[in-house]
């Protein structure tokens, strides 16, 4: 499939990277296969796949947090395997896991965010500049001097974020962070990162199980089995019949849409979310 | 009478403000499967641990069959109730699947032979097969949910009570899950699904509870179940 | 009055030094008074106590006994026959060392009064390298999370209909020894994950790191850490002399 960004700055490319992992009994599991991927800057990418298909894996390679068994990833033309430029690859590439409570290390939400910043040995009034600019990115502006683990799921799920943009980082990679929230938590969070993405310019690269949320993004990539099966635009790859194929279901929109157009009712193919959807039929 | 009963209880957190939960009355009957659905925060999981005897209420009575549910020993209550945990690897401690499903069947003195034909058949019927001697926490978490379920339900209790049990499930998993369900059900047991995942309730529910800050909001019926979609 | 981490902590070494030096059960009862009167000055929850001494019970009576049988002098209390069971002494002795003990294991709740990233701090203001002081810290966080899996662990375990008051002794031990595994396991992990946070946000990147905030120490600091010093001063050389 067409591989997009490659009019913008690319930021992040993978060439032909395969990562296995060793399992009991000397058997090897290939989590990824041959990947060729580009990302161009200020990007909103989703992955989608079924589980087992590669996408945490994927995510895990993009900061250096696991290193490639072949090929090459490379984060700004910076290596991954290159021990000297991990550092700066993880301040450009900012994680956000899974799980809202494991990603919690200090007692105060300002403290929390500054963690990463202070790591980089900034001024301490620029470390203050940062959590606030990060805060108030997320929302979370006024629950500054709170206690990080009382916070609801989701917005954990923001500081999460804001402590990653407190080093400034050109993108943001988040692995299923929304599968542990209820509807108002996922909703704050991707209202959020639609901000920082349009607003802010941040690569944004998200890994998800929920087709809705997915259904924002600039581009869909689908792995299946360590491969990358379709890559394009939502509305492309929901409507194909290679989606359903491969073991996921797209968003009920989508589906709407599809059926209209195959019914020949003239109604715009690209409609994949509700927003869309109302506005199309109540302008 | 109900198999289990709730009578204005209420519930408060050690250094919370607002109860958990409040005014709670409620008949679950034996063979049913009943949904409560409602946000994070509205107290579902709370219902539950109160259910099965975890939290004790601050303030009213629950009833397991008849009998006030301070009566019983957790044990007690684990042999009729099975809990699934939200979180799977909440119970789960066992060095290897089939362990983990023969734990604590050794109890009902039947003999190591009954033992195995059990274990054996819920490996089957769970897919589990292949991984009999695997280390449950390597399993994904479909697969350690299914042995969570497979290893409460070996010890035939009369009713199961599950945590938010599509949480990090894909869409294949989820209708997986509905399969497995929908059997358990079939062997005759009934049921309470917590979720806030309501195209995943509305599979299998045949009566839908709404909380909402601690309170029951609704409590309805529904005629039938609903004709599985694709 | 917000009192500095290391004002707690200079309290914390003077009571727990002087309890070390004290032999007499009397002068380690005030001890263990003038702890809990600080305890309770920094508004440590005094029903918590209770909590975290009761698994230390048997401990204590067991040193008790051991102390109270073979120390022998003093006044005789107790014989079976010839032999000399318990005297004076030996009440003493069993004292002393129980006190002593409730002593340092009070005093050192005094800095489960500061939060965490206090304590962080105030290890770092007095030069003790970051990746020690952080390490202590996520190690007093992760202690409760230990106890909430072990907790965890035998509410599963009951929920699958083993009634653990009824389990033999011997089985019992057994059964506690299989158990432990998962819950290393499970705190393992979630120690892993953190770790992975920590590294995805450049923990120790850099040979040095800036603070956020710093701590200052105000006069009641330095009143509370000159009175402490002076009173532990003054009875080390009572003792002495």
């Amino acid at each position: 499939m067409a591989q997009q960004g490659e009019t913008m700055g690319r930021i992040i490319e993978l060439i032909n990277v395969s990562k296995e992992y060793l399992q009991a009994g000397d058997n090897t599991r290939q989590a990824l296969a041959d990947i060729n991927l580009g990302i161009g800057a200020g990007e909103l990418v989703g992955i989608a796949g079924m589980n087992g298909s590669g996408k945490t894996t994927l995510a895990r390679l993009l900061n250096a947090l696991l290193l490639p068994s072949s090929g090459k990833v490379l984060i700004n033309g910076m290596d991954t395997t290159e021990p000297g430029y991990q550092q700066e690859i993880r301040r450009q590439v900012g994680m956000v896991f899974q799980n809202p409570d494991n990603q919690i290390i200090n007692p105060i939400v300002d403290e929390e965010v500054a963690f990463g910043a202070e790591n980089l040995n900034l001024s301490p009034a620029e470390v203050r500049r940062r959590v606030n600019w990060a805060l108030e990115a997320v929302g979370l502006s006024d629950l500054c001097y709170h206690a990080p683990h009382l916070l609801s799921g989701g917005q954990k799920q923001r500081l999460a974020v804001a402590a990653a943009l407190a080093m400034r980082p050109e993108c943001l990679v988040l692995d299923e962070p929304t599968s542990m929230l209820d509807q108002p938590g996922r909703r704050k969070l991707l209202k959020c990162l639609l901000q920082l993405n349009r607003e802010h310019h941040l690569t944004i690269i998200m890994i998800s199980h929920c087709m809705e949320e997915l259904a924002v993004a600039d581009r869909l990539i689908v792995l299946h089995e360590g491969a990358v099966h379709m890559d394009g635009p939502p509305w492309v790859v929901f409507s194909s019949p290679q989606f359903t194929a491969l073991g996921l279901k797209p968003p009920p929109i989508a589906s709407i849409t599809g059926s209209l157009v195959r019914q020949g009712h003239q109604i715009d193919k690209k409609i994949v979310t509700l927003e869309q959807m109302v506005e199309y039929l109540c302008p | 009478m109900s198999f289990i009963e709730l009578r204005q209880v209420e519930f408060c957190y050690p250094r919370q403000s607002s109860p958990a939960v409040t005014d709670i009355n409620l008949k679950l009957e034996k063979k049913a499967i009943t949904a409560v659905v409602g946000p994070n925060g509205s107290g579902k999981t709370t219902l539950t641990r109160l259910i099965i005897g975890i939290l004790p209420p601050d303030k009213g009575e629950i009833y397991l069959t008849r009998s006030p549910l301070a009566r019983y020993t957790l044990a007690e209550v684990g042999a009729r109730i099975g809990y699934i945990f939200q979180n799977p690897d909440l119970q789960l401690f066992c060095p290897s699947v089939a362990e983990e499903i023969a734990f604590g069947l050794s109890r009902a003195g039947q003999g190591p032979q009954w033992i195995k034909e059990k274990v054996d058949f819920f490996l089957e019927y769970f897919e589990l097969d292949g991984y009999r001697n695997s280390f449950p926490m390597h399993l994904s978490q479909g697969e350690k949910q299914r042995l969570a379920i497979a290893a409460v339900l070996a010890h035939e209790p009369e009713y199961l009570i599950l945590d938010e049990p599509t949480i990090g499930l894909d869409a294949f998993r989820k209708k997986q899950l509905v399969e497995y369900l929908h059997k358990v059900a079939g062997l005759g047991r009934g049921m309470l699904l917590v979720s806030h995942d309501m195209a995943f309730v509305n599979k299998l529910a045949e009566r839908l509870i709404s909380m909402e800050n601690g309170r029951i909001q609704s409590d309805s019926e529904r005629r039938g179940r609903l004709l599985n979609e694709g | 009055m917000k009192v500095d981490p290391r004002s707690k902590m200079l309290l914390v070494i003077c009571i727990s030094g002087l309890a070390l030096i004290y032999n007499n059960p009397l002068q380690l009862a005030l001890l263990l008074a003038v702890s809990l009167a600080l305890l309770g000055a920094f508004r440590f929850d005094i029903g918590m106590i209770g909590g975290y001494l009761r698994p230390l019970v048997s401990l204590l009576l067991i040193l008790f006994l051991i102390q109270c049988l073979f120390t022998k002098g003093g006044q005789v209390w107790l014989t079976i026959g010839q032999l000399e069971l318990v005297s004076s002494a030996g009440l003493i002795a069993g004292a002393s060392v129980v006190l002593r003990i409730l002593v340092v294991v009070n005093s050192a709740m005094l800095l489960t009064t500061c939060s965490s990233r206090d304590f962080v701090l105030g290890l770092i203001q007095w030069k003790v390298p970051y990746e020690i002081a952080f390490m202590v810290s996520i190690a007093l966080r992760f202690l409760p999370l230990f106890r909430d899996e072990m907790q965890n662990v035998i509410t599963a375990v009951q929920l699958r209909g083993v009634e653990l008051k009824k389990v033999a002794w011997g089985e019992k031990i057994s059964m506690y020894r299989t158990l432990i595994f998962p819950v290393v396991y499970r705190t393992m992990l979630k120690a892993q994950q953190l770790s992975i946070v920590m590294e995805a946000r450049g923990f120790r990147a850099y040979p040095r790191r800036t603070y956020l905030r710093r701590l200052d120490l105000y006069w009641a600091d330095y009143v509370i850490m000159s009175l402490a010093l002076t009173v532990t001063v003054i009875l080390l050389v009572g003792q002495i002399l």
